[in-house]
């Protein structure tokens, strides 16, 4: 529960959420094509707060946080981080706008043998290094496999090649990370694109404008691809 | 370790002397409306509790007694409120006015906002069916916002009913129908539009009910949007249509119906509704029509009812506040963040 203090009670444009990194160009595109005036928040990498543009720029992973509470009346995410944020009615979905595509992979290191398939033969269960916990969770789950989960911060490549783990999951973009870490992808969880998501109040009060936004910025996404 | 458990904290003076500030208003405009104050136990068994609905009320918190039965914190206080008309007013006459202010238990994450003691202020109306019904319970409701003045909070309304009765009548297949509700309760509208593209690609949903299934998903406003709606789509939303033309101007003032409003409590069965305000970001409550609910407890009695946060109207009323200040700054001068 946020308090929102850069709205002026649901007056003028949605505030938006957008994600740095791999999404950040295709997001800024598309907000532009929606009517957003993005030009100071392309030439300013380290501000984050854009109050006359109703900009917010932050980590991929925060933005359904800033939505889900309030914080943001819209924004731009994969759709792994909402299956990771687990925030469920605290959010809308509302358009996949089909950019930003990467998948959600099990990696081990390459070779004839799969550590992980190995260690599940002979011990029941194998060791997965991730980022994505409730992810990699819920696909053990759902196909039956016993995990152990080892949560990490950082590039988790290093997890499978030291023998941290037997194998780890993570998302794959073009797969050259992980060649170069001499891995493997040994099975895929899940496609993952970018999603717009509301909050569920400015949603229930901005319903038309957020509504007409999602629109423009699917057709902004469609042009663009 | 000298502290609370997280998700449960103390109060002080100020903020008890704030929140009772909040509660007083709506008690004097709720027993103005005949309704009468009830308490239940924060304990009760867990069997009574499972007549709910099990799914979303999870009561979080278990003990057993020395008889080696299980008792749970409540995690809701319809359930409750129903009990008691069901068995200590079984011989008395509906309909039933009760009204609490008393605290519930949920097991949710200790996100901010989330916790897992919260006071709810809320009111039950057993023994009244329809719109009629409704629309007595939301008029203390709307008056009680209004004398803790809190301006620009909005009911979001909506029908539990609906969207199965429009699925049924331009007669979608199971699982289809299925995945599409799911879709709604989980707020995924990219999914439902998904579902709804891939059932019209395959053949079983023609591509004017897909259009209008996806209409219908979107379909949001005030008294005035049912004029131009489409035929079939008024016809399922003739409830809140009829609902609406009875309400007095304090409450339509403050309605945004929304035909794709499901809420998370499996007991409700017709109108429902949440209250929005536009500087918290997420409900300040809601409530609905639960029909079906007391004769699970052998009393069939057609009911409605409200239930708010405490601690959110608390945190509305201060956003108020600075909403308004917000309001008279130029453009100029970003406000701190």
């Amino acid at each position: 529960m946020t308090r929102r203090r850069i709205h002026a009670g649901g007056v003028g444009r949605p505030v938006v959420a957008v994600p740095k990194g791999a999404m950040y160009q295709d997001a800024l595109h598309c907000l532009t094509g929606a009517g957003y005036d993005t030009n100071s928040v392309l030439v300013n990498e380290r501000k984050q707060l854009f109050v006359d543009e109703r900009i917010m720029t932050m980590r991929p992973s925060d933005v359904a946080t800033y939505v889900a509470e309030g914080a943001a009346d819209i924004g731009i995410v994969g759709k792994d981080v909402i299956v990771e944020s687990a925030l469920g009615t605290s959010l809308y979905e509302l358009v996949d706008l089909k950019f930003g595509g990467c998948r959600m992979s099990l990696a081990t290191i390459a070779g004839d043998r799969d550590p992980v398939w190995d260690s599940m033969q002979r011990l029941g269960v194998a060791r997965i290094g991730t980022k994505y916990p409730r992810s990699t969770f819920q696909w053990a789950e759902a196909t039956g496999r016993s995990v152990d989960i080892i949560e990490l911060k950082g590039s988790v490549e290093l997890a499978a090649v030291s023998g941290l783990t037997d194998g780890i999951v993570d998302l794959v973009d073009t797969g050259r990370t992980l060649a170069e870490n001499g891995l493997v992808e040994r099975a895929q969880l899940w496609t993952s694109t970018a999603r717009l998501i509301a909050n569920p109040v400015s949603y229930a009060q901005q319903g038309a404008e957020i509504d007409r936004l999602a629109s423009a910025l699917e057709h902004a996404a469609k042009e663009r691809r | 370790m000298i502290a609370t458990p997280a998700g449960v904290r103390d109060m002080l003076p100020q903020e008890m002397a704030e929140v009772a500030d909040v509660v007083r208003p709506f008690r004097h405009e709720l027993e103005s409306a005949g309704f009468g104050e009830m308490h239940t136990p924060a304990l009760e068994f867990e069997s009574v509790m499972a007549l709910g609905d099990v799914e979303s009320t999870e009561p979080a918190f278990r003990l057993i007694d020395e008889m080696g039965r299980t008792l749970v914190l409540r995690s809701d206080m319809t359930i409750p409120v129903a009990r008691v008309v069901a068995t200590r007013l079984r011989e008395d006459d509906p309909p039933f006015r009760l009204y609490y202010v008393s605290h519930v238990y949920r097991g949710q994450p200790s996100r901010a906002g989330h916790p897992r003691e919260f006071l709810q202020i809320g009111a039950e109306l057993m023994g009244r069916p329809g719109t009629s019904g409704t629309l007595e319970l939301l008029g203390p409701l709307v008056r009680s916002l209004a004398s803790i003045q809190l301006e620009r909070y909005s009911i979001l309304l909506g029908d539990t009913t609906l969207f199965p009765r429009l699925l049924e009548g331009l007669e979608v297949p199971e699982p289809t129908r299925s995945e599409l509700l799911h879709e709604l309760v989980t707020r995924d509208l990219a999914g439902f539009r998904r579902i709804v593209e891939t059932a019209h690609e395959q053949g079983v949903m023609s591509e004017s009910a897909a259009a209008l299934i996806q209409e219908a998903a979107h379909t949001r406003g005030n008294l005035s949007l049912f004029e131009d709606l489409d035929p079939r789509l008024r016809g399922v939303g003739e409830t809140l249509e009829t609902l609406l033309r009875s309400a007095d101007e304090d409450i339509r003032r403050h309605v945004i119906v929304d035909f794709a409003l499901v809420r998370k409590l499996g007991y409700y069965t017709g109108e429902v509704f949440e209250i929005h305000h536009p500087g918290i970001g997420e409900p300040l409550g809601g409530g609905g029509r639960y029909d079906g609910l007391l004769a699970r407890f052998g009393r069939p009695l057609a009911a409605t009812g409200f239930g708010l946060t405490v601690e959110r109207l608390h945190e509305a009323l201060r956003a108020d506040d600075d909403l308004l200040k917000n309001e008279l700054r130029t453009g100029s001068a970003p406000p701190a963040i």
